[in-house]
């Protein structure tokens, strides 16, 4: 009994938190439950609205937007920016410390500041910009620039953050097989394909899934700086639940807008884990 | 012989390096270059505290405004502000990230503890249950656990803001592991020798997994310390239970819409003082800080 008693305040907070709140997302989503927590059983008809409301198809469209830019990109600057640091050189670890920084700064900081480096009329990106004899750039009060510019901004933090991670694991790479492979004659290329990529793949595939399940959840850019403007260009999955919620009050339809957020990632995840389960075993 | 030997050994090498150094250039002006990407935003928020609005709306742009133009103004300004309330939300943060910090060191170690050495029926379904909810994203579950927190009646307070990070689900699973590795022996005897299960935790158990207490702890203070979504979720608009971030995300928010209400140089002193313990938490422990960071993403 002590057992229990031990794993109880731990594992309450968890069952009162996280799983009581998920199972009573899908229940209310079949239910028009209000702001007054008046529950009407509505059966399909929340899961039926998100496959014809425009704004959520567009939502939906808009989240897969930055998942497609974020999510390579982040891979491949991340894995460069590890094998650039991932060499000898004088003062290279005052240096990756620089390039670790962002991992030290708060979501809403980084937004913050962006938000000044891409003011239009004196935000450095844009003085830069019209130096080199470009127009300036509208960036988030455009509807094809916005999105972009919240990419960049949430590429800073992650590409430092995953560059870390692709370090360690560089870093972990047994120096043997670059000898073995010197051995028998591998140039650098043949040497980056046939000795780092496969130690590497693992933790690709981790970073991979993580920065698609957290491109999948992506929020708070878009809450602090756009609200999902110009023109819902950057109204995002989980900004639709939010505003389905908290501004029109409508409990029953941000719960099925909640539910199916969840279960793609839930499904994501498993099946990212399952091919990353079998490429290991293949190699 | 021997002397030659070496000196033309050490032409060769010289020569190697020499005919190496352009590629070594271009090395060091790609680190250079993204060193001045990654660091630059972070000048941009000390250069956008010390300066007053007039010299943040100066066209052309000023990059390195003079000393002479530079004020620690913003820093006094922001505890008088009714806006920022500094005083009061660094108050907030500071009790939330201890707070938070405590009650994981203390539940997850508890939890961990009874599933790794003590007797305990439905022990697989309690690991089952835990691991799943690994996989359940914030974003996915905030608006029923905002009813759920809201129905016992703690909507706008500390307690309500404090719950749900309180414990995790992934620093139980991480003290299980650690806690494994320690041998039953060594609590089989202190079993035997009449010790109560509480004192075996604290004074055997938790000495030993140290490392993984301390990466708990460097994760959940900087969970509370940088809360954002669900501070701003269950508290009013201007709360008196208001962070940090969320002052900061909704000052932001205000200054998009180009009024003049808010000074810039607020904003900036705020990530500021956000961001400087972190700052000297990542450069002090620099090894824990990245431990607790990755091992979450690396061996989860």
């Amino acid at each position: 009994m002590t057992g229990w008693l031990f794993l109880l305040p731990g594992f309450g907070i968890i069952c009162l938190c996280v799983l009581l709140p998920a199972a009573l997302a899908l229940g209310l989503s079949f239910t028009n439950c209000s702001r007054f927590l008046t529950v009407q059983w509505a059966g399909l008809d929340n899961y039926r609205r998100i496959l014809t409301d425009p704004v959520a198809l567009k939502a939906v469209g808009n989240t897969l937007y930055y998942l497609a830019l974020f999510v390579p990109t982040n891979l491949a600057l991340a894995l460069g920016i590890a094998l650039l640091l991932n060499r000898r050189f004088p003062g290279i670890k005052f240096i990756r410390s620089v390039y670790f920084v962002p991992v030290a700064v708060s979501g809403i900081v980084a937004v913050s500041i962006f938000r000044f480096l891409f003011n239009y009329d004196n935000g450095p990106i844009n003085a830069v910009i019209s130096t080199m004899g470009f127009e300036p750039v509208p960036w988030l009060a455009s509807e094809g620039w916005a999105m972009i510019a919240i990419v960049m901004i949430t590429l800073w933090k992650s590409t430092a953050f995953f560059s870390i991670i692709f370090l360690a694991a560089l870093q972990d790479v047994p120096q043997e097989l670059y000898e073995a492979a010197s051995v028998d004659g591998a140039g650098r290329w043949a040497k980056f394909f046939h000795v780092t990529a496969p130690s590497l793949l693992p933790v690709i595939m981790i970073v991979f899934t993580l920065s698609a399940i957290g491109a999948f959840r992506i929020f708070e850019p878009m809450f602090v700086l756009t609200r999902g403007g110009p023109a819902d260009s950057t109204v995002t999955v989980s900004l639709l639940a939010y505003g389905a919620a908290f501004s029109s009050g409508e409990l029953g339809y941000a719960n099925a807008i909640s539910f199916v957020l969840l279960t793609v990632i839930l499904a994501v995840t498993l099946v990212l884990n399952r091919i990353s389960r079998k490429l290991e075993a293949r190699w | 012989m021997v002397t030659m030997g070496k000196s033309a050994g050490l032409r060769i090498k010289w020569r190697r390096r020499l005919y190496r150094l352009p590629a070594l250039l271009l090395y060091g002006l790609i680190l250079a270059a993204g060193v001045v990407v990654f660091g630059f935003p972070l000048f941009w928020m000390v250069r956008g505290s010390l300066i007053n609005q007039a010299m943040w709306m100066k066209q052309p742009l000023v990059w390195l405004p003079p000393v002479s133009e530079l004020r620690l103004d913003a820093f006094g300004g922001v505890f008088q502000s009714e806006q920022f309330r500094m005083g009061r939300v660094l108050l907030n943060t500071a009790m939330l990230g201890l707070f938070t910090m405590v009650f994981n060191v203390l539940y997850n170690c508890m939890a961990g503890f009874a599933l790794s050495k003590m007797r305990l029926p439905g022990k697989g379904l309690v690991l089952v249950a835990l691991l799943a909810t690994l996989m359940i994203p914030f974003e996915g579950m905030m608006v029923s656990l905002y009813l759920v927190v809201a129905k016992l009646g703690l909507a706008d307070s500390m307690l309500g803001i404090l719950l749900p990070g309180a414990a995790n689900a992934f620093g139980i699973i991480l003290m299980w592991k650690f806690f494994n590795r320690v041998p039953d022996d060594l609590i089989e005897a202190a079993v035997l020798d009449g010790a109560d299960w509480g004192t075996i935790l604290f004074r055997i158990a938790i000495p030993v997994a140290a490392p993984a207490v301390a990466t708990i702890a460097v994760i959940s203070f900087l969970g509370g310390w940088e809360a954002f979504l669900w501070p701003m979720l269950i508290t009013d608009p201007h709360s008196r239970f208001d962070v940090l971030q969320k002052v900061l995300a909704s000052a932001t928010f205000t200054s998009m819409g180009g009024s003049a209400e808010v000074e810039w140089a607020y904003l900036m002193a705020t990530a500021l003082i956000s961001t400087v313990p972190v700052l000297v938490l990542f450069f002090l422990g620099q090894r824990f800080f990245i431990a607790g960071l990755t091992s979450g993403a690396v061996k989860g």
